[in-house]
């Protein structure tokens, strides 16, 4: 079962992926993991399928097995199910016996527990049990050896079904706990283990149901016992018990959980009692110790490695590291002492800093992640990648964790280069998987690098290994196309103003590369057309109909636009007066259709939303670059009457800064307005209004009918 | 001649008031019983003795729509006998939306009531004498509600049963269903969903504005009042989920803030007590849980509100529910208090 820590987190991802800039929040998993995941589901499942699989030669799936409860016995024969052929090509009669009789068990399961409308008669439930009777004499008959197994659980299911705990107690004992170690003996020991729970044996049941990996029914079970006193009293009454490895998990992980959600936050913003809680988490740490010195405990491994990973939760990792090391030299099963080397190796993030030791360390211990991943995989097919400990573990620790790090500590071409890594390795996963995805993390990223860091980066990735981390990053870094280097490089360039940097770039894109993007759906738009002015639709349809499929180009329009841009700015630098005003009024145009808010905001970035903001390093504002030259053509109208008309309207369109107005709203929702007088917004529309009232016959409709210089003179201000 | 028009008045009020206030004929306290499995353990057996409950108003099954059939779910378990003293009158939760789709009344009805009778044929229980309907239905379902209310009275006429159903608070402002008597759920009052600092079992303020509607209410009535507990769990002002019985003395999960609330101060998954055992409920660090339970003075006060408005409506009271759980939560006095007549 995958567990999620920051749960609450779900609820925004879906928002923050929306924007362009918005980054990718991924929750963080459960470090500390001393049996596998798969223990809290159904743990019988994936082995009894194996032994159809293997029976069957492969042929039957996962809902063969499942569907063996639908099979009408009179069809029994001319059944399509992949275990009853399997059977019936062997000519194996064992096993059709079994499997008539297991098909008459799961038909009675369902009679009485069903919610339909024929509710069972007396004569009913009668036959039933006497037909669960049958079965069980039946079972009890089989003097083979081969499926002895098989009919012992089916002898307990029964038992089961008539209600009969004392009767389930017995057969175990006499019969079940006396058969071949396989998963249905396993089966066997769960039912009796809730016989034992039903009959009042809670502990003995959950130290079965811990030794079988039923974590589930432990969950449950020990419910009331899931603190620090409750495993102290497991503890006494048996040190080995079984049950210990759940409540210690579930110990830490909680704690990891709780820490997590008030880490980053304010001292005074956190409740006293919250933390006067999480700092009680640590009253854990002398005992587990106290457990492994007084040596009754079978795994001090587990003890100390949660004592360890919770001292390095609390925050102190150095000592928790020193912890953790000893627990790899102690007694536990191999899953408790891989749980401390990755808990070991998260502490050691703490404090991490890019030396050659420590990045030597790293790419050791990321190759052996890799391998207990895979391992994972093997073992619990029905897992496969999408819930497998090790490669969140992996997600976790890269993305999250050491990359973002690095990062900050000015090492941005390893930061990037540990995610490409990451990426290159989950691109190979999802090859094997089908259901299995690519984080974006990576491609996130590097949307995010400046163009000069995306060039150092590139290099970077070319240029010779100082280390064992870089040799990996550099072998097994996913590939980055030429052509989408180039564009992005080119792209970036555009979004920081330095558009003759970008033209080397762009150049060499290829109209087909663009064609294949899904941006190329708006590029009919022209960037010359005044905003202000016009709406350029490009979907005429209604907004489920709109395609946003690529669609192909006869211009690299990024291209054309760096030319044109250059070639008008430089017009600009060499006029005067009115056409000086003219190319301003020209350039506002252009870098306002490029920004962010321009319709043409696919020339700087990959997607928009209507939460952009200025949000890429180095990014120019366009937006005041476009006011900037508004005003310079402003300046330079010379008394010409119809570019100033159309620099003021220009101006008063551009959302720049505060609005005029915002609202708030009294205890019966009316809007109380409170206006900015102070603001770009209210400026430029006092301004176009100052214009519009000494100029009343002569301004052109799209001044006199503007409905927000309207409403801007209606509120009287 | 006035003085005959006048007393013919008089005649008409006193039948229309009689009318309205209708005693139950065989008047006992009551209780439902409200799990899916019936299983009495000694307190409960105690309480039925000790209040000499004469009638268990017990949820057989609900029906819920599925696949687009109305079907039934949750079937209550026989897994305990009842004391011979008291009489079980099957209870039927039907979903609102079951009333409000193409599903023949008819045929539902039919069902419901052979399957009623079976339960008890195969549970070794008497032949019902009566059945109860509850259902939350409005002004939408009333149509196809009231039709299959109409089948289902005349299939248990034929076997000589009666039919009582459940009343809304709300609902006394609404038409009258055809049953034989209806039983007041005095409870369930407000809104859990929503912080009003108001008790959503039972508030006498939510329950004052129905009020105008009682005496006038053209059905026998008799009244159920509630004696459980929720606790509720809240993230600010959101609500979150009813938690199941968590045991809030453990100061590691939870600390106090007063009476009825405390602070979450720890992340943690609590399971959830369904079929599958993988669900679960998040309690996290900050979250709140509000224990809202009606107090005894609040329960006789609404019970006496009632009282005055419609003198027999406490002829039979209902407890809601029996569970020892509950139970403990008031004192022997309240209980004979609550059964008083």
């Amino acid at each position: 079962m995958k567990k999620f820590i920051l749960v609450s987190v779900m609820c925004v991802v879906a928002t923050l992926q929306a924007l362009a800039c918005g980054p990718w929040v991924r929750p963080s998993y459960y470090v500390f993991s001393a049996f596998p995941r798969a223990q809290m589901g159904d743990m019988f499942y994936e082995r009894t399928n194996q032994f159809w699989r293997e029976y069957t030669d492969g042929a039957a799936e996962a809902w063969s097995q499942q569907s063996l409860a639908a099979v009408d016995l009179e069809e029994f024969d001319r059944s399509e199910n992949a275990i009853i052929k399997a059977a019936i090509t062997k000519r194996d009669r064992e096993m059709t016996d079994y499997l008539r009789i297991l098909i008459s068990y799961l038909n009675e399961c369902g009679v009485g527990s069903e919610d339909t409308w024929a509710y069972p008669t007396k004569q009913d439930l009668k036959q039933r049990d006497s037909k669960l009777q049958y079965i069980y004499n039946r079972a009890r008959s089989y003097r083979g050896k081969r499926l002895s197994g098989q009919y012992c659980l089916l002898a307990m299911r029964a038992l089961m079904l008539m209600g009969d705990s004392q009767g389930i107690i017995k057969y175990w004992k006499g019969m079940g706990s006396k058969q071949a170690e396989s998963v249905y003996k396993d089966m066997m020991r769960d039912i009796y283990a809730g016989a034992l729970l039903r009959t009042g044996k809670k502990r003995e049941a959950c130290d079965i149901f811990a030794e079988l990996g039923d974590m589930l029914s432990i969950k449950w079970v020990m419910r009331d016992s899931r603190n620090l006193e409750g495993i102290k009293t497991e503890y006494e009454a048996n040190p080995t018990s079984p049950t210990l490895v759940y409540l210690v998990q579930d110990y830490v992980n909680n704690a990891q959980s709780s820490l997590e959600s008030i880490s980053g936050a304010d001292d005074d913003e956190v409740d006293e009692d919250i933390k006067r809680a999480n700092q009680r988490l640590k009253d854990f740490i002398p005992f587990a110790l106290e457990v492994v010195k007084q040596g009754k405990t079978d795994v001090p491994a587990l003890w100390q490695s949660a004592a360890g990973y919770l001292t390095h939760l609390l925050g102190d990792s150095r000592q928790g590291i020193a912890m953790l090391d000893k627990a790899l030299t102690m007694r536990g099963t191999q899953r408790m002492l891989d749980n401390a080397r990755v808990c070991r190796l998260v502490a050691s993030t703490a404090t991490a800093s890019a030396n050659n030791k420590y990045l030597n360390y790293l790419a050791q211990e990321l190759t052996w992640l890799q391998q207990v991943e895979q391992k994972e995989a093997t073992d619990f097919k029905e897992y496969n990648f999408n819930d497998n400990h090790y490669l969140e573990v992996l997600q976790n620790l890269i993305y999250d964790n050491l990359s973002p790090r690095f990062a900050t500590q000015g090492h941005t071409n390893l930061a990037t280069g540990l995610a490409g890594w990451m990426a290159g390795h989950e691109t190979s996963l999802s090859a094997t998987c089908d259901d299995f995805y690519v984080s974006d993390d990576y491609y996130h990223m590097l949307d995010l690098l400046s163009a000069q860091e995306t060039v150092d980066y590139l290099n970077y990735l070319e240029g010779a290994a100082g280390n064992e981390l870089e040799k990996m990053i550099f072998s097994s870094a996913i590939e980055i196309d030429r052509q989408y280097r180039n564009d992005r490089i080119g792209t970036k360039w555009i979004r920081e103003g330095q558009f003759e940097k970008a033209i080397p770039y762009l150049e060499e894109v290829s109209l087909q590369y663009i064609g294949t993007q899904a941006i190329s759906a708006y590029m009919e738009r022209n960037y010359r057309v005044e905003r202000w002015f016009k709406r350029q639709r490009v979907f005429t349809g209604e907004l489920w109909e709109w395609d946003e499929s690529p669609k192909p180009v006869n211009e690299n329009q990024k291209l054309q636009f760096c030319h044109d841009i250059i070639k008008t700015t430089r017009d600009y630098e060499h006029a005067s007066g009115k056409e000086r005003g003219e190319l301003a009024y020209q350039l506002a145009t252009m870098l306002y259709q490029a920004s962010y808010k321009g319709e043409c905001w696919y020339l700087s970035r990959y997607g928009q939303s209507i939460n952009d903001t200025i949000c890429y390093k180095n990014e120019k504002d366009f937006l005041a670059e476009a006011v900037h030259y508004l005003d310079e053509a402003l300046r330079y109208a010379d008394n010409d009457f119809d570019l100033t008309q159309k620099a003021l309207y220009a101006k008063a369109f551009i959302p720049f800064g505060q609005p005029y107005v915002t609202y708030t709203y009294d205890e019966d929702w009316n809007a109380i307005p409170h206006y900015n007088r102070n603001s770009y917004e209210y400026q430029t529309l006092l301004t176009l209004n100052n214009f519009y009232q000494a100029h009343r016959n002569q301004v052109a409709t799209y001044v006199s009918r503007c409905d927000v210089l309207r409403r801007f003179r209606e509120n009287n201000l | 001649m006035r003085l005959w028009k006048y007393s013919l008045l008089f005649v008409v009020l006193i039948a229309s008031c009689t009318r309205s206030k209708q005693d139950l004929e065989h008047s006992t306290n009551s209780v439902y019983y409200w799990r899916t499995t019936l299983r009495l353990d000694s307190a409960e057996r105690q309480f039925l003795r000790d209040y000499k409950v004469g009638r268990i108003y017990m949820r057989y099954f609900d029906v819920v729509m599925r696949d687009g059939t109305a079907r039934p779910n949750a079937t209550l378990r026989f897994l305990d006998t009842v004391p011979s003293s008291a009489e079980v009158v099957p209870v039927v939760f039907v979903t609102e939306n079951c009333m409000r789709t193409d599903n023949e009344p008819q045929t539902l009805a039919e069902r419901i009531v052979q399957r009623v009778v079976q339960m008890n044929e195969t549970n070794n229980l008497p032949a019902p004498r009566e059945l109860q309907i509850d259902c939350d239905w409005t002004v939408r379902s009333q149509e196809c509600y009231f039709a299959f209310l109409r089948q289902v009275r005349k299939l248990l006429r034929e076997r000589d049963m009666r039919l009582s159903i459940t009343i809304r608070l709300h609902q006394l402002a609404m038409n009258v269903p055809p049953a034989d008597y209806g039983v007041l759920m005095v409870y369930n009052t407000g809104d859990a969903t929503r912080k009003t600092g108001r008790n959503p079992i039972l508030d006498k303020r939510d329950v004052q504005p129905h009020l105008r509607h009682l005496a006038s209410y053209d059905l026998p009535l008799c009244a159920a009042y509630p004696i459980f507990g929720w606790q509720l769990l809240y993230r600010g002002d959101e609500f979150k989920a009813i938690l199941h019985e968590e045991n809030l003395a453990d100061s590691s999960l939870y600390r106090p803030v007063d009476d009825h609330r405390y602070l979450v101060v720890a992340n943690r998954d609590l399971p959830e007590p369904s079929d599958d055992r993988a669900h679960f409920t998040w309690v996290l660090a900050g979250d709140s849980v509000i224990v809202q339970q009606p107090t005894e003075e609040m329960i006789l006060t609404v019970r006496q509100a009632l009282q005055a408005r419609r003198g027999n409506i406490n002829n039979q009271v209902i407890i809601y529910s029996l569970d020892k759980k509950h139970l403990r939560l008031y004192n022997n006095n309240f209980y004979e208090k609550v059964y008083s007549r």
